[in-house]
């Protein structure tokens, strides 16, 4: 019954009235007075069947609290416009305060509820009609109170009137209010009604009510009511054909008929709201049998569209499944599985032993995501396979296998690709090492040979002894230089060896620079320490840590070359709660656009002869000890390197 | 040699640097050490004869850029350069942009000091040129108008009779002249004043 544009679910919200609507409720309310005001408790509004109470319940439900002036409002009219306002004016106006205010409250309850629009459920049915037999309970009540304390009823007479009223203003919400919920909540309006082809059940139907309507009112003329059961057949088999909507419909047209047939046989009122009582039953039994038809309508519904849907799915699916019963025989299987099988028809797999017929399977057991090899004499492939427990009965298992040769073969590739770039990088590395090792030992070998021919020049001729031999000695520190660089290599390409103790970071700062002192005084750069008094104790190999200090140290006496003064070193040590921190800030003009980007990716470099390797080998050095290490830019236009390591607190010897 | 040559070292390896001066002075060669190109291009003084010797591959300004600044500033060095073992392209684009002569490091003392000799030797010929010539501009100068057209025509090979008719004068007269000529401009020789009359024209 799910139709587009129909949006209302659940409680709607509320909005103002519009004046067109309001008109509406206020014409058709008065209208709907006059056309049931018949066998009434003169001159008041106490009739076997009054719908109008249901147009005030349903206007205040979808229109909330706002509602409640109009309704009073159509109350008032109808007693202007239908009997001259009867007197005592006060206790018909204060019986209409009473109405109004509890057929107010009977909307605002049934949103309270959660009663939805459209009439989804039989909870939704079953508030509606508790709230019509209460709160008319409620205003019927309430209006007699005031009829019988102005006088306007006999207190004797009081009790069968509250009765009358009561059942009038009942069945006049159970047989009205749910046809104009649906209307209103589903859009039900005239072209669905119209939509209704007439069909010999249709005609069966009508038939049988007349039929019914016919036995009561010909047959048995004393006791005439008593026959009324026979209409019950016709209103149940409505609602187990047609559901709520039929219920409803079916409903209001007995009422009308029993009104019109009370009209036209001029029956005692009292009669007639025996009758009513009677069809107050129907109603509420026909109302609940419809919407408890409606309701499993709908579930088969969805049952049916899940399963198309995943009918669908599993025809569509490129994965193969197979279900399987607990003879381990295939019960059905799916497109996918029968390409897999090299089946012609998904037929030819049913009723096979499913271990025999479905590639990849080896065992019945359940298992997620298997990958098995299929090197048979058509295939050479690899399948995923899992087996699940499911299916319809007991003991049934869902096959799903899938062909993931090409998934493998993708991975292989690219392992075999990684593998192919790992050993690139390597050789690059290599050659690059190579490189390095050839500049930074050539530079020496160079000095020794000039040092030394020059020493023979120099050696051969009387005035030149001196010099010479401190020209020997010179060639000797520069073979020493050669021999630093190849022991510096070892120890940046080695990673074993290491003796990590408790080291005091300023001494190995402090050292490092006394190594560079030829240096930064050959670079023209000031060297500042900053390393305050207490020892600065880490875990770390000294000679490694000194490696990466003269590293990190060369770097900023090179940046500093041959630029304008300040050329200043800062070496700064100091404790920041657990870490040992020591910052190496230079006015070398800051890093390289491409090497400030990553300072420590290898093999980036703006050194000609330089590897890249330097802060790459250093934070491994770093973080193999357990700390960090960071490249920033100063302010003024430098390079800060901030290096963390692990603060030692325990005895110091 | 007419001046001490110089020998300038652009080299940022300090030792080497140190090293190759002290060889250079050994083999009586005076140099001068420049730590960077920048710092050669700040310090160095025009001197004659002179040479550079370059370490091609240099922090900051490497030795190519210098070469470029000395060529774009019409510093007319020659220039020795040294590159690392195996950087033949380097040494090809070195030479390309007028380097004299590349040598390999580490290089042994002959090949090096036979190719800053060498060096020094163009620079210095170039120099002896120079005074050469203007020794004869001023030799030149001394003579008369009319020996100076004497001279000229002297030169082209002509006969002293022709060169008399040519100028209106009498063959006597033009040996003479001619005579002067050879004295002032100190030629030995016909030839030697043939030779001097080319250069000269070459240079104007």
């Amino acid at each position: 019954m799910t139709t587009a544009g129909d949006l209302t679910v659940g409680v709607p919200p509320t909005r103002r009235v519009p004046v067109v609507i309001a008109l509406v409720y206020l014409v058709a309310y008065v209208a709907a007075d006059r056309a049931t005001f018949f066998n009434a408790l003169a001159p008041y509004n106490i009739t076997p069947w009054n719908p109008p109470p249901a147009l005030s319940l349903v206007f205040v439900y979808f229109y909330g609290a706002r509602a409640w002036p109009l309704v009073f409002l159509a109350v008032v009219a109808a007693d202007i416009v239908l009997r001259a306002m009867p007197s005592p004016q006060s206790a018909v106006l204060l019986a209409d305060v009473a109405l109004s205010l509890a057929y107010t409250l009977a909307g605002l309850a049934l949103r309270a509820l959660g009663v939805s629009a459209r009439l989804d459920s039989q909870r939704d049915v079953v508030w509606l009609l508790l709230c019509g037999l209460v709160f008319s309970a409620l205003a019927t009540g309430g209006a007699m109170a005031a009829f019988v304390g102005f006088g306007a009823v006999p207190t004797a007479k009081s009790g069968t009137a509250m009765f009358r009223f009561w059942v009038g203003d009942a069945v006049g919400i159970m047989v009205t209010a749910p046809v104009l919920m649906l209307v209103v909540g589903r859009k039900w309006g005239v072209m669905q009604l119209l939509r209704l082809r007439p069909n010999w059940e249709l005609v069966g139907q009508a038939a049988a009510i007349l039929l019914s309507a016919w036995i009561v009112f010909h047959f048995n003329m004393a006791d005439e009511f008593r026959l009324i059961y026979p209409l019950f057949i016709p209103l149940i088999w409505i609602s187990v054909s047609h559901g709520l909507e039929g219920a409803a419909i079916g409903a209001l047209a007995m009422q009308v008929g029993l009104g019109l047939a009370t009209i036209l046989a001029a029956r005692d009122a009292d009669r007639v709201t025996e009758l009513q009582f009677a069809l107050m039953a129907m109603t509420s039994t026909s109302l609940l049998l419809g919407a408890g038809v409606s309701e499993r309508r709908r579930a088969a519904q969805t049952v049916r569209s899940n399963e198309s849907r995943l009918r669908a799915l599993f025809a569509v699916l490129p994965v193969g499944i197979a279900e399987i019963g607990g003879d381990g025989r295939i019960r059905e299987a799916n497109e996918a599985m029968r390409k897999l099988a090299d089946q012609t028809s998904t037929v030819d797999l049913a009723g096979r032993p499913a271990l025999d017929a479905l590639p990849g399977l080896v065992t019945l057991t359940p298992h997620q995501a298997e990958q098995v090899p299929d090197d048979s004499d058509t295939h050479r492939r690899w399948l995923e396979v899992s087996l699940v427990p499911g299916g319809g009965m007991e003991g049934d298992a869902i096959a799903v296998i899938a062909d993931i040769t090409e998934r493998k073969e993708t991975e292989r590739r690219r392992r075999l690709h990684q593998a192919e770039v790992a050993q690139v990088e390597r050789i690059n590395a290599a050659g690059q090492l190579a490189a390095t090792i050839a500049h930074e030992v050539n530079q020496p070998l160079t000095s020794i040979i000039y040092y030394t021919r020059a020493a023979q020049r120099l050696l051969e001729t009387e005035a030149g002894q001196d010099e010479g031999r401190a020209a020997m000695d010179k060639a000797v520190g520069q073979a020493m230089r050669a021999g630093e660089v190849i022991r510096n290599l070892r120890y940046f390409l080695s990673r074993g060896d290491m003796v990590a103790e408790p080291v005091d970071l300023r001494e190995v700062l402090e050292m490092a620079a006394d190594f560079l002192a030829v240096d930064l005084q050959g670079g023209g750069v000031e060297c500042r320490h900053d390393l305050g008094r207490a020892p600065l104790m880490a875990v770390v190999d000294r000679v490694q840590l000194e490696q990466v200090l003269l590293n990190l140290m060369r770097n900023a006496i090179e940046a500093m070359a041959g630029r304008p003064p300040p050329r200043r070193l800062v070496l700064w040590a100091r404790p920041s709660d657990d870490c040992a921190r020591i910052e190496i800030s230079d006015t070398g003009g800051g890093m390289a656009d491409n090497i400030a980007e990553d300072p420590f990716k290898p093999f980036i470099t703006t050194k000609a002869a330089g590897m890249g390797l330097g802060l790459s080998i250093s934070r491994s050095i770093i973080e193999a000890a357990g700390g960090t290490i960071e490249v920033k830019a100063t302010g003024e236009g430098g390079t800060i390197i901030s290096l963390g390591l692990p603060l030692y607190q325990g005895e110091v010897e | 040699m007419t001046a001490t040559p110089v020998v300038h070292v652009v080299d940022d390896d300090p030792s080497v640097r140190d090293a190759l001066l002290l060889l250079l002075r050994s083999a009586g060669l005076p140099g001068l050490g420049y730590a960077s190109a920048e710092a050669f291009l700040r310090d160095w003084r025009p001197h004659h004869p002179a040479c550079i010797v370059l370490d091609v591959m240099m922090p900051g300004m490497s030795g190519l850029d210098l070469q470029r600044v000395l060529k774009d500033r019409d510093i007319d060095l020659p220039v020795v350069v040294i590159t690392g073992h195996g950087d033949v392209a380097m040494a090809v684009q070195a030479l390309k942009i007028g380097a004299q002569d590349f040598i390999e490091k580490p290089c042994d003392e002959e090949a090096l000091l036979s190719s800053i000799r060498n060096a020094l030797a163009w620079d210095e010929s170039r120099v002896e040129q120079r005074i050469e010539m203007s020794e004869l501009r001023r030799r030149r100068a001394t003579l008369t108008e009319r020996e100076t057209e004497v001279m000229d025509l002297v030169v082209t090979g002509l006969l002293n009779k022709v060169v008399g008719a040519r100028l209106g004068i009498s063959e006597r007269t033009v040996e003479i002249h001619k005579a002067k000529v050879m004295l002032k401009m100190q030629a030995r020789t016909l030839s030697d004043l043939i030779r001097m009359s080319i250069r000269l024209e070459a240079d104007a």
